[in-house]
């Protein structure tokens, strides 16, 4: 994947943007197959050389072997020996948790609190990326219209979520949804509810056909909407 | 007993010289983009729009202008001297980006003053450079007089409120200036946590159950308390969600698919009907005094290479004004276009 691109949207560029930010919750959406899982097996691969990685998958998409892949075009020819140490040392900073409901979530996202909570202060090997693939899949189930209790669980998972960014340091990154509009444009799955909770919001597509992705900015604190880069992968 | 009498009779000043107090003590605010209406102290303003309308930058910008001095070594800014107070209930609230916002302002201030003067290259380069410990002073000097507190729910924000007199004091004393104004970005925010929450009761009859609508009228009193012994102006975002005839697909910006129809071509008459659904209890309401609503249109103002930035539209909905305001976000800020 060509990652020059991202130089132009600055602060997407994840290892760069946790020296400065380190707590931003950005939401990704796009619809199926455009790349979403493939950003953040590669955004969990790069963060994982120094820091630690949670990956909550929610549908089974996350793959050892792709990580492994990325890894192995970045590190230098050398002794097969290193290369299996240096991987090992990388993959033993990602977890990753397989999670199929919202009060699942809520366990693993608690536990994380007070795991955090006895970390802060000691040195080492600190986590600084969580990665949620996809959370459409775990509101969706409880938002119907009539019923309030599904919003406030949305409300409150992304009241934790942004909790756990501020006080830990984290970089939240978090997969949403397409679903159809009127006049049969795709609108961001969850609703306008959703649109008031991640920091940042970006939108993903890929062109029918080649291997070239889009990714486009619809809401950053500090740049303008609408700035997009291309990627290949 | 007569002199006595007499003496309550006196009077402690005219009616003119209490205008020339109050006036002085509690000036109007002309804040840019929201210079149609004067603001005092007292008031209560909602800005009310969709999700990234520029709500959050129109109180960033109300912010600086309140902690900006009004002239600093010889260099006038325009501000008012005090305080500020931001409440974040949305916790996006981005730092680096006020940062830049305020220093910004303090550079296009000193800027603007030293071409006044009409000095030479060598000079001015000389004179800026002189100011840079300046700035970075005055900079200092401007975060210290900016409060800033995070609630995660609504528990916590109602702590907030209850022991914020306190604090407000402690303010006064060490840094000799008023809070004079109280941001609270987006008061809706834990409406769907509570209303979802009133259906648990609690195990005591002696306490009040946990409704939107009590929590609602516990904020507005403690709001109201707070008021009689701080004055301050009150302003508060509220996200809506806005009906079809006025929501812009953002997708649509990035597929540059030009819009058919052009929703803000409507003419704007005295209907009081509002064009949202109203979701706060009738306690905060009622309890508001100016409202606004802002969204963003499909437009944009190409501005330079890659600028892009998008163009918002203001309304005044209470008092109604029948005026569109256009205004843009710029790196120094909101710059109104018409």
């Amino acid at each position: 994947m060509e990652w020059n691109c991202w130089k132009m949207l600055k602060g997407i560029n994840m290892s760069f943007l946790l020296e400065f930010k380190g707590l931003i919750c950005c939401s990704e959406m796009g619809p199926s197959s455009s790349g979403k899982t493939q950003v953040c097996l590669r955004t969990a691969s790069n963060v994982a050389r120094n820091h630690m990685v949670l990956y909550l998958d929610t549908g089974n998409s996350f793959s050892p072997q792709r990580i492994a892949y990325f890894l192995g075009k970045t590190i230098s020819p050398s002794s097969a020996q290193a290369k299996n140490q240096f991987l090992q040392k990388v993959m033993s900073n990602i977890s990753c948790h397989s999670v199929f409901d919202i009060f699942a979530m809520f366990d693993v996202l608690h536990q994380l609190e007070s795991y955090l909570r006895c970390q802060d202060g000691r040195g080492g090997c600190q986590m600084r990326l969580l990665i949620v693939d996809s959370i459409s899949s775990l509101i969706s189930p409880v938002l119907g219209s009539s019923s309030t209790l599904g919003r406030a669980l949305m409300t409150s998972a992304g009241y934790l979520l942004k909790k756990l960014a501020h006080q830990h340091n984290l970089a939240v990154l978090i997969i949403n949804h397409t679903v159809g509009g009127e006049g049969g444009s795709s609108k961001p799955a969850l609703g306008d509810s959703w649109k008031c909770i991640p920091h940042s919001r970006l939108f993903l597509s890929c062109d029918r056909g080649s291997n070239t992705y889009n990714v486009s900015i619809l809401r950053h604190p500090s740049m303008a909407s609408g700035k997009a880069a291309r990627f290949v992968i | 007993m007569g002199s006595h009498a007499k003496a309550w009779l006196v009077e402690d000043e005219s009616a003119r010289e209490m205008l020339d107090r109050v006036l002085t003590e509690r000036p109007f605010l002309l804040l840019p983009p929201l210079h149609r209406v004067p603001l005092r102290v007292g008031n209560v303003v909602e800005l009310a729009g969709p999700s990234s309308s520029s709500k959050t930058h129109i109180l960033i910008q109300a912010a600086i202008t309140c902690i900006l001095p009004k002239l600093w070594k010889g260099v006038s800014y325009g501000g008012l001297g005090h305080s500020a107070m931001f409440i974040d209930l949305d916790c996006r609230f981005d730092v680096l980006r006020f940062s830049e916002l305020l220093n910004q302002r303090i550079m296009e201030a000193a800027n603007g003053s030293s071409s006044k003067v009409g000095c030479h290259q060598k000079d001015s380069e000389a004179q800026f450079a002189r100011m840079k410990p300046y700035n970075e002073e005055l900079f200092a000097l401007c975060m210290k007089r900016f409060l800033y507190i995070r609630c995660y729910d609504s528990s916590e924000f109602l702590a907030t409120l209850k022991t914020l007199h306190y604090r407000l004091q402690k303010e006064r004393e060490v840094h000799g200036v008023n809070v004079h104004l109280l941001l609270i970005d987006s008061i809706g925010a834990f409406h769907w946590v509570d209303r979802g929450s009133s259906s648990f009761p609690l195990e005591y009859d002696n306490r009040k159950s946990w409704h939107l609508q009590n929590v609602s009228e516990a904020v507005v009193q403690e709001i109201r308390r707070l008021l009689l012994v701080h004055p301050m102006l009150v302003m508060a975002t509220k996200a809506v969600v806005l009906g079809n005839k006025y929501s812009t697909n953002e997708l649509t910006n990035y597929r540059k698919w030009s819009a058919v129809d052009n929703p803000y071509s409507r003419n704007i008459t005295s209907d009081q009907q509002l064009p949202y659904r109203e979701y706060m209890p009738a306690a905060w309401q009622s309890f508001v005094t100016h409202r606004i609503l802002v969204r963003a249109t499909d437009d944009d103002l190409v501005n330079g290479e890659h600028q892009n930035n998008s163009i918002y539209l203001l309304e005044w909905l209470l008092p109604p004004l029948n005026s569109l305001d256009k205004f843009t976000v710029r790196d120094t800020g909101v710059f109104i276009l018409s």
